[in-house]
C-alpha cells in the first residue's frame, strides 16, 4: 500500500514537473502568456506530490513497513523516534526525496511571493527552470533511486536501522535538512538568472528580486556546514571538525562562490558593473551544488558522508554538464547585452575591495575544486589512485583567509568610488586600535606562530570595523541599526571573526596525550587531572555501550564510550567533551576496559577556543537572519535611493543625477559618515517603467 | 549621454513591437472602415513619431553598448598571467601533497590522527624507509602537540643515536652532540614513564657507547625489574656481558 501510494506520488510529481516545464516553454516561446496560469497550477501539483511522497515515506518508516525497499534498508523497530524520522534522509533515495520536498517548498514560495506578476516572462521562465530541475530529481526518484520499490521480506524481518553514525547525535537530524535548504535554495536565484538571460532582462531588476532568496540559501548552507563540522567533532571521535574530505569540500565550494556573489552583486546593483561575473558566479554556485550532490551520491568517493554507489551518478554528472553548458551558452549568447557601463574608479574603494574579495573567494574555490576533482580526473585518465593531503588545502587556504580577513576590515569602512586618506584615517582608527590590542594581548597570553597571531590581529581589525558600523547604525537608526543587508552583514562579519579566531586557536595550540589508567588512577595532562573512577556498560536491544567514568579536575564526571550497534555490528567510539569558553577537553576511549584489570587507554585532546567556532557559526546565522529584514527605508531623495541611471525620456529633461557627481555624504568625503548601506527597501529596485522612468517594482 | 541598461533595451524592444503591431492594426481597422480618414491620419502620425522615438532610443542604447568598457590586450594579458602564476603555484603545492591512495585513504584530506598513530608512522619512516631526517621532523610534529608522548620521545632519541652512528661522513664532535641530545630525550622519556622498557634499553645503549659501564648495568637492572618480554633480554644480553653486569 505504502509502496504504491509513494510511487504514485513521485510519478505524479514527475508528470507535473514535465508538463509544467513543457507548458511553460510553449506559453513563453509562443507569447501566449495567458497559458502561464496553467503552469502555476502544475507547480501546486508538484508541491502536493512531493509532500505526499515524503509523508508516505515517514508513515512507512514509523509503521516499520519493510515491504518498502527503503524502509527495509534503513528502518528498525529499535531506532528512537527522532532518528527514525531522520532516517528518511539517511540514505541515497530518501535524501533525494527530501531534496524534491525542499525544492517544491521553494517553488511554492516563489509562486506565492510573486503571485501578482504571474504573467511576467521573467517569472515565467524562472518557474519553468525550477520545474525543469524538479523534473530531473523526480526522474531520479522514479528511475534509479526509487525508494518505494515493493519488496518481500521474510516473516519477522527486522531492518538494520540507519547508519550508526547517523543515529548518534541530535545534530544529525538537523544538519542535512539545513544543508539541503542551502543547496536547493540556490535554485531560486539560478532560475532567475537563467530567466534573465533568456528574456534579455539582464539588468539589475532580477538581482533585487532574488537578493533575499540568495542570502537565505547562503545562511542555511552556512549553518548546515557549521552543524556538520560540529556533528563530526561531537560524534566521530577523532577530535577534529574539518578534514578537507571531498564531501565537505563539495559543500564548501558553493558556499565560497555564493559568498563571492553576495558581495559582488552589490557592485552590480550600485554601479551596474560585473554583470557577466555575477551571472557566472550564480550559475557556478548552482552547478557546484549539483557537483556536490554527484560526489555524495555517485559512490565515487569513500567518505563518512557518502552514500553507496548507485546509478544516479552518471545522471547527476550529465545534469551537471547540462547546467554548466546551458549557463555558459546563455551567457555567451547574451554577451553583447552584458557589457558593463562603467569601470572601477579607484582600487581603494568599496567596489575595489569587493572585487578583491571576489578574487580571494574565487581563488579559494579554485584551490578546493582542483584538490577535490584532481584525484578523480587522474583516476579516470589512467587509473592512478591519488590522494591529496591536508597540507595542500591548509597551505593554500591560510594565506587566502588572511586576505579575506583584511578585506573584511577595510571594505565596510570604504566609501564607494574613491576613498581619501582623511576618510580612511578616521574610519580605520578604532579598528586599527582593536587590531593592535588583540595582537598584543594574544602575544602576552603566549600566542606564537605567524598565522594564529596574524589571525588575532586581523580578526580584531575586522571586528573593530564591523562593530564600528553597527554602533554608528544603531546610533542613527535605533534598533533598525541591527537589521538590513549592511547591518546584518556586519553581524555576519563578527561571526566570521569568532570562527576564524576559534579555528586559528584550536588548530595551532592543540595538545594531546594517550594515557593508560587503572581504576582509581589519575593522570595529569596540560594541568588538568583525569581520574578513572570506574568502567561501566549499558545494554539494550539496539546497542551495547561500554564506558569509563572519568572525573576531570575533581569536578564533573564524563563518560567516553564505545557503542556497538548490534544490528549493524558496527562499533563507534563516542567521545565525551567538556566544552568551555577558553578550551575544550575531549576524551576518547581509545581501548575498552581490559577484562583482567579494567585498565583503559584514554585519549585526551585539549583544544582551545573550539566553542568560538560554533558561536561564530551561530552568529553568522543570526546576522543572515537580520540581513533578511528590510533595512532603513530611504526617501527617494536620499543619495543611495537616487536613480543610478535613467532610461531615455522622449523629449523630457535629462535626469538630475545620472550616476555622476557626488551623491552621498561619503562621496562628498565626510569622514565621519557611516558607510552608506545597500539596503534598498524590499523590491524597491529601480526598474524602467512604461514611461521610460525608473519605477518602484515593489507592487 | 545615454547609459547602457539591458532592461531598458528589452523594454524598448517590446515597446517597438507593440507600436509596430498597433500600426498594422490601425491599417486593418481603416481598411475595414472603422476609422475616419482624419482620425486615421492623426493616429498614424502619432504612432509613427513614437516608433521613430523608440528606434532612436534603441539606437542610442546600441551606441552606449559600443561605448561600454573594452579590455585592452595588456589588461587581459596581465590578468591571464596572474591566473597562470596562481594556477602553477596551486599545481606545485598539489603535486607536493599528492600521494598514492591506499585502501583506507580518503580521496582528499585526512582526519587528525592520534599521536599514537602518528608516532607509528614516524617510526616507519625511520626504520622501514630509512628516512631519518624526515622521521625526526615527524616526531617533532608529534611532540609539538603531545610533549609527553613517551614513544615519540624515546624513538626520536633512538633515531638521533642512529644518525650519529650510521653516517660515515659525520665528524666526532657532531656525533657526540647528537648522542648528548638523544640522552636528553631519553631522560625525559624515563621521567614521563619509568616503566617504558624501550627507553631503558636505548638509554643503556647510549651509556654503553659512552663507556659508562655502571650506568649501563643500573639501567639494565631497572629494565629487568619491569619484567619485560624475553625479546628485550636477548637484545641486551651482549651489552650486559660486555659491561660485566651482575644478574
Amino acid at each position: 500500500m505504502n509502496s504504491a501510494l509513494g510511487f504514485g506520488f513521485i510519478a505524479l510529481g514527475l508528470a507535473a514537473s514535465v508538463l509544467g516545464t513543457a507548458g511553460g516553454v510553449y506559453a513563453l516561446a509562443s507569447g501566449r502568456r495567458s497559458l502561464l496560469a496553467t503552469v502555476y497550477r502544475w507547480t501546486w501539483l508538484v508541491v502536493v506530490a512531493s509532500v505526499g511522497a515524503f509523508v508516505i515515506m515517514e508513515i512507512a518508516l514509523f509503521q516499520r513497513d519493510y515491504s518498502v525497499s527503503y524502509v527495509s534498508q534503513v528502518g528498525s523497530s529499535s531506532t528512537p523516534p527522532l532518528f527514525n524520522f531522520a532516517a528518511a534522509w539517511s540514505s541515497l533515495e530518501g535524501s533525494l526525496l527530501l531534496w524534491v520536498l525542499i525544492l517544491a517548498g521553494y517553488l511554492a514560495a516563489v509562486v506565492v511571493k510573486f503571485r501578482q506578476r504571474l504573467t511576467d516572462p521573467l517569472l515565467g521562465w524562472a518557474v519553468v527552470v525550477m520545474l525543469g530541475v524538479s523534473a530531473f530529481f523526480f526522474a531520479l526518484l522514479v528511475g534509479p533511486a526509487n525508494p518505494f520499490v515493493a519488496v518481500e521480506v521474510p516473516a519477522g524481518f527486522e531492518g538494520p536501522g540507519p547508519n550508526p553514525l547517523l543515529q548518534n547525535h541530535l545534530l544529525m537530524a538537523i544538519h542535512p535538512p539545513l544543508l539541503y535548504l542551502g543547496y536547493v535554495g540556490f535554485t531560486v536565484p539560478f532560475a532567475f538568472a537563467i530567466a534573465a538571460l533568456i528574456t534579455g532582462r539582464v539588468g539589475e531588476g532580477w538581482l533585487v528580486e532574488t537578493r533575499r532568496w540568495t542570502v537565505a540559501a547562503w545562511g542555511f548552507l552556512t549553518l548546515g556546514i557549521v552543524f556538520g563540522a560540529w556533528w563530526s567533532y561531537e560524534v566521530l571521535g577523532w577530535g577534529g571538525y574539518w578534514a578537507w574530505d571531498p564531501v565537505e569540500n563539495a559543500s564548501l565550494l558553493p558556499w565560497l562562490t555564493g559568498t563571492a556573489y553576495i558581495h559582488s552583486v552589490m557592485v552590480q546593483e550600485r554601479r551596474g558593473m560585473l554583470r557577466v561575473w555575477n551571472l557566472s558566479l550564480l550559475c557556478a554556485t548552482f552547478s557546484l551544488t549539483i557537483l556536490g550532490t554527484f560526489l555524495t551520491r555517485s559512490g565515487t568517493v569513500e567518505s563518512v558522508h557518502a552514500f553507496t554507489a548507485g546509478a544516479v551518478g552518471p545522471a547527476l554528472l550529465g545534469f551537471f554538464a547540462v547546467v554548466s553548458g546551458l549557463s555558459v551558452g546563455l551567457i555567451g549568447w547574451r554577451g553583447d547585452r552584458l557589457r558593463s557601463p562603467g569601470a572601477i574608479d579607484a582600487p581603494v574603494s568599496r567596489e575595489g575591495s569587493f572585487m578583491a574579495n571576489n578574487v580571494a573567494f574565487g581563488a579559494l574555490a579554485f584551490v578546493v575544486l582542483l584538490g577535490t576533482v584532481f584525484p578523480l580526473l587522474a583516476e579516470a585518465w589512467d587509473g592512478t589512485r591519488l590522494t591529496i593531503g591536508r597540507p595542500y588545502f591548509d597551505s593554500m587556504a591560510r594565506p587566502i583567509a588572511m586576505v579575506v580577513l583584511f578585506l573584511m576590515s577595510t571594505a565596510p569602512v570604504l566609501p564607494w568610488r574613491k576613498a581619501s586618506t582623511e576618510v580612511l584615517s578616521v574610519r580605520l582608527f578604532w579598528p586599527a586600535v582593536v587590531a593592535v590590542m588583540s595582537m598584543a594581548v594574544s602575544l602576552v597570553l603566549g600566542a606564537r606562530g605567524l598565522y594564529p597571531v596574524l589571525t588575532y590581529g586581523l580578526g580584531g581589525f575586522a571586528a573593530g570595523a564591523a562593530a564600528r558600523q553597527v554602533v554608528l547604525a544603531t546610533r542613527r537608526q535605533g534598533w533598525r541599526g541591527f537589521v538590513g543587508r549592511t547591518n546584518g552583514g556586519m553581524i555576519v562579519h563578527l561571526g566570521v571573526v569568532l570562527l576564524a579566531v576559534g579555528l586559528a586557536s584550536a588548530e595551532s595550540y592543540r595538545s594531546e596525550r594517550t594515557v593508560r589508567l587503572e581504576v582509581g588512577e589519575t593522570a595529569t595532562v596540560e594541568g588538568h587531572e583525569f581520574r578513572y573512577l570506574e568502567p561501566g556498560a549499558d545494554i539494550n536491544d539496539r546497542r551495547l555501550r561500554v564506558f569509563a567514568a572519568i572525573e576531570i579536575d575533581g569536578e564533573d564526571v564524563h563518560h567516553p564510550s564505545t557503542i556497538n550497534f548490534r544490528q549493524m555490528g558496527q562499533i563507534v567510539a563516542t567521545p565525551s567533551v567538556r566544552t568551555g569558553f577558553t578550551e575544550d577537553i575531549y576524551l576518547v576511549l581509545a581501548e575498552n576496559p581490559d577484562p583482567d584489570n579494567d585498565a583503559i587507554q584514554l585519549r585526551v585532546i585539549i583544544r582551545p577556543m573550539v566553542a568560538w567556532i560554533w558561536a561564530g557559526g551561530l552568529l553568522m546565522a543570526l546576522g543572515t537572519l537580520l540581513a533578511l529584514f528590510p533595512g532603513q527605508r530611504r526617501r527617494g531623495t536620499e543619495p543611495s535611493s537616487a536613480p543610478v541611471k535613467v532610461a531615455p525620456v522622449p523629449d523630457g529633461p535629462p535626469p538630475a543625477d545620472a550616476d555622476t557627481g557626488p551623491r552621498s555624504r561619503e562621496a562628498t568625503g565626510d569622514p565621519e559618515a557611516g558607510t552608506s548601506g545597500d539596503d534598498a527597501p524590499d523590491g524597491a529596485a529601480n526598474r524602467v517603467g512604461v514611461d521610460g522612468r525608473r519605477e518602484d517594482v515593489r507592487a | 549621454m545615454t547609459t547602457y541598461d539591458p532592461d531598458t533595451v528589452v523594454y524598448l524592444e517590446d515597446q517597438l513591437q507593440q507600436l509596430l503591431a498597433s500600426l498594422d492594426d490601425l491599417d486593418s481597422e481603416y481598411e475595414a472602415g472603422d476609422l475616419e480618414p482624419a482620425d486615421y491620419e492623426s493616429l498614424k502620425a502619432d504612432y509613427t513619431v513614437r516608433v521613430a522615438d523608440t528606434m532612436r532610443h534603441l539606437e542610442e542604447q546600441k551606441v552606449a553598448i559600443d561605448e561600454g568598457r573594452r579590455y585592452t590586450p595588456r589588461y587581459v594579458l596581465a590578468i591571464g598571467a596572474a591566473v597562470l602564476v596562481f594556477a602553477v603555484g596551486a599545481g606545485f603545492l598539489l603535486a607536493r601533497a599528492a600521494g598514492e591512495r591506499g585502501v583506507n585513504d580518503a580521496l582528499t584530506g585526512a582526519i587528525d590522527e592520534s599521536s599514537r598513530q602518528r608516532t607509528a608512522e614516524c617510526q616507519e619512516l625511520g626504520t622501514v624507509q630509512g628516512q631519518l631526517l624526515e622521521a625526526l621532523e615527524c616526531f617533532d610534529g608529534v611532540l609539538e602537540q603531545d610533549p609527553e608522548n613517551v614513544e615519540a620521545l624515546t624513538y626520536r632519541a633512538w633515531f638521533l643515536v642512529l644518525a650519529a652512528s650510521s653516517n660515515p661522513d659525520i665528524d666526532p664532535d657532531q656525533s657526540q652532540e647528537l648522542t648528548a641530545s638523544a640522552e636528553v630525550y631519553l631522560d625525559r622519556a624515563v621521567e614521563v614513564d619509568p616503566t617504558y622498557p624501550d627507553a631503558r634499553v636505548f638509554r643503556a645503549v647510549v651509556y654503553d657507547r659512552s663507556g659508562d659501564g655502571d650506568a649501563v648495568c643500573a639501567e639494565l637492572d631497572e629494565l629487568a625489574g619491569l619484567n619485560p618480554p624475553p625479546f628485550f633480554a636477548q637484545q641486551t644480553e651482549a651489552m650486559a656481558q660486555r659491561n660485566d653486569c651482575v644478574g
